[in-house]
């Protein structure tokens, strides 16, 4: 398993879409924070001013939704086009280690992203007392929101074997579990299915992680989600090989 | 014991049955031809002695392992070259052996002295540094080859391994799987005839998902392969000839005869005895003065007995 994810983690390194990733990433974050605002807020650094950084981390969710599935669309529908799946599954490796081998590749590239965010609250800490506590909370929820991203996106190249097929409906997926929830969204789903996209919703419990408090619950949310998405993609795998 | 055993093989594409019914089995040190024209069912059959596709019917079992309960087990065993050679394209060739190595939960100074050998059996140590990407297709081939052979299994599967290769690649891969087969279970899928001929003891047959030969090359030459050929020239003209055989002319076959730069033909698709009548013929010849220039016994060939089993299916169906 770590064989796959290290063979998957060394091809993103040698392809652009990783340094896209990462520079995308890294930029649309400081950018959004210090310079342009969070999209439909407006809200900056300078206008918060104060050292909380949850409006910084709550740009994670937004920047994922489409950077995740870039990143994701291409491990498996590479390997299906070009015939190694062929190899790798007639590998003594059973088909969910191949599958969280790929996720984990997946998940180090976007704990790497993650990385490059860290001058922000080093940087900030300098001008004020900082609690650590939510910084530490908003990381594991973007590891967690990122992973549960991956998951689908995955799941779909291996679905569609067709990158651009995967990416969008994997973009559009993402997209919806952010919004959902969001008052706006709500105005267009009838009033008893509230409660249903509210607890489906990503950003809330991103929120409640952001701000420091690890829920169990919500820590089990996306955990099984990912679970779920990982599952279904070695279904797929083995749907394949037929009865 | 026999290493490879398949029963009563079926495998379904939705309501195309690709497999119907296939049996056989492959002793250990064998190597076995598997022909077929494209699309008979070698690939599919492949597939599934290497767990890559479950059949639909009935069961093969690979050193005793079943392919659907010991999937693992029977992928441990088995070195395989799927047909178009797929490799990462993104690796040197050193770094990819090194991956299918660990993958195969091979480290350290094994899999480094492994590398070595196959490495070395495939000449492809002028390549070990370049990128995949960059190799003509008969490197991308011995890449292929030596990743099925890096761990040493006791079955090896190679499907169309020479396909697009020059002559001399051929040649060379033909060896290296004459020497690996001397002591391994090889199963070579193909349809390019000669390549069996020349390096397999057995021959299958398969044809729309149905085995319709198997046995030694030769054995099903003369089982399947149709009249033998006879073929006699002499100086002189085709009327001249015509005279000279008119005497054992009569119940001997199908004969055409033919005549180029005053030597005179003349071919037989015998229905008697080959040697009686070519004894006969030389006497026949002699006597009416004609010199002898060649006298070929033709054997069918497996070309002969793919064409005449492969196209009979078909018109049948």
């Amino acid at each position: 398993m770590m064989t796959i994810a290290w063979k998957e983690l060394r091809s993103f390194l040698n392809s652009p879409i990783a340094y896209i990733f990462l520079i995308a990433f890294t930029a649309w974050m400081a950018g959004s924070y210090f310079v342009w605002g969070k999209v439909g807020q407006g809200v900056t650094f300078f206008s918060v001013g104060n050292t909380a950084l949850d409006v910084y981390f709550s740009l994670v969710p937004q920047a994922f939704v489409l950077l995740v599935p870039a990143m994701a669309m291409r491990l498996w529908p590479d390997e299906l086009k070009s015939g190694t799946v062929e190899l790798l599954l007639t590998y003594p490796v059973r088909s969910w280690q191949v599958v969280c081998g790929k996720f984990l590749a997946g998940l180090a590239l976007i704990a790497i992203g993650l990385c490059f965010t860290l001058p922000v609250p080093l940087v900030v800490s300098g001008y004020g007392e900082m609690d650590w506590g939510p910084v530490f909370g908003a990381y594991i929820a973007s590891l967690l929101v990122g992973g549960a991203f991956l998951s689908i996106g995955l799941f779909m190249g291996a679905l569609c074997s067709e990158q651009v097929t995967a990416f969008i409906v994997t973009a559009a997926l993402c997209l919806l579990l952010v919004l959902m929830g969001d008052t706006l969204i709500n105005l267009f789903i009838p009033r008893e299915l509230h409660a249903f996209s509210n607890a489906l919703s990503f950003s809330s419990r991103f929120t409640y992680l952001g701000r420091g408090v690890v829920d169990f619950a919500d820590t089990f949310y996306f955990t099984s989600f990912t679970a779920v998405f990982l599952i279904l993609n070695t279904t797929v795998l083995e749907t394949r090989k037929g009865v | 014991m026999a290493m490879i055993e398949v029963d009563d093989l079926r495998k379904d594409y939705g309501s195309f049955r690709a497999l119907d019914g296939v049996s056989f089995a492959v002793d250990k040190g064998e190597i076995l031809g598997f022909l077929g024209p494209n699309g008979a069912g070698k690939t599919t059959t492949m597939k599934i002695l290497t767990g890559f596709l479950y059949p639909s019917a009935g069961r093969a079992a690979v050193a005793g392992h079943d392919v659907m309960e010991n999937s693992v087990e029977v992928r441990r065993r088995i070195g395989y070259l799927p047909e178009h050679t797929p490799l990462y394209d993104d690796m040197t060739v050193t770094e990819y052996l090194r991956t299918c190595g660990r993958l195969r939960g091979m480290s350290g100074p094994y899999l480094a002295q492994r590398m070595n050998v196959v490495t070395g059996l495939t000449h492809l140590g002028p390549k070990l540094r370049a990128p995949i990407h960059t190799l003509s297709k008969g490197y991308r081939q011995r890449v292929g080859l030596a990743q099925a052979l890096l761990h040493e299994p006791e079955i090896i599967i190679l499907d169309e391994p020479t396909v697009g290769l020059d002559p001399n690649q051929v040649v060379d891969v033909r060896g290296i799987v004459r020497e690996v087969g001397q002591d391994r279970t090889v199963i070579l899928c193909s349809h390019i005839l000669s390549e069996v001929e020349a390096v397999c003891g057995r021959v299958v047959i398969i044809n729309r998902g149905r085995i319709v030969a198997n046995g030694a090359p030769a054995a099903l030459a003369l089982e399947h392969g149709g009249p033998a050929r006879l073929s006699l020239s002499v100086r002189g003209a085709a009327l001249q000839l015509e005279a000279a055989l008119s005497s054992i002319a009569t119940g001997v076959g199908t004969a055409t005869l033919t005549e180029a730069d005053g030597i005179a033909t003349v071919t037989v698709l015998c229905s008697v005895d080959p040697a009686e009548l070519a004894t006969k013929a030389m006497d026949a010849v002699r006597a009416a003065g004609l010199p002898l220039v060649a006298l070929t016994p033709g054997h069918a060939s497996l070309e002969d007995v793919f064409r005449r089993l492969t196209s009979r299916q078909g018109d049948a169906a």
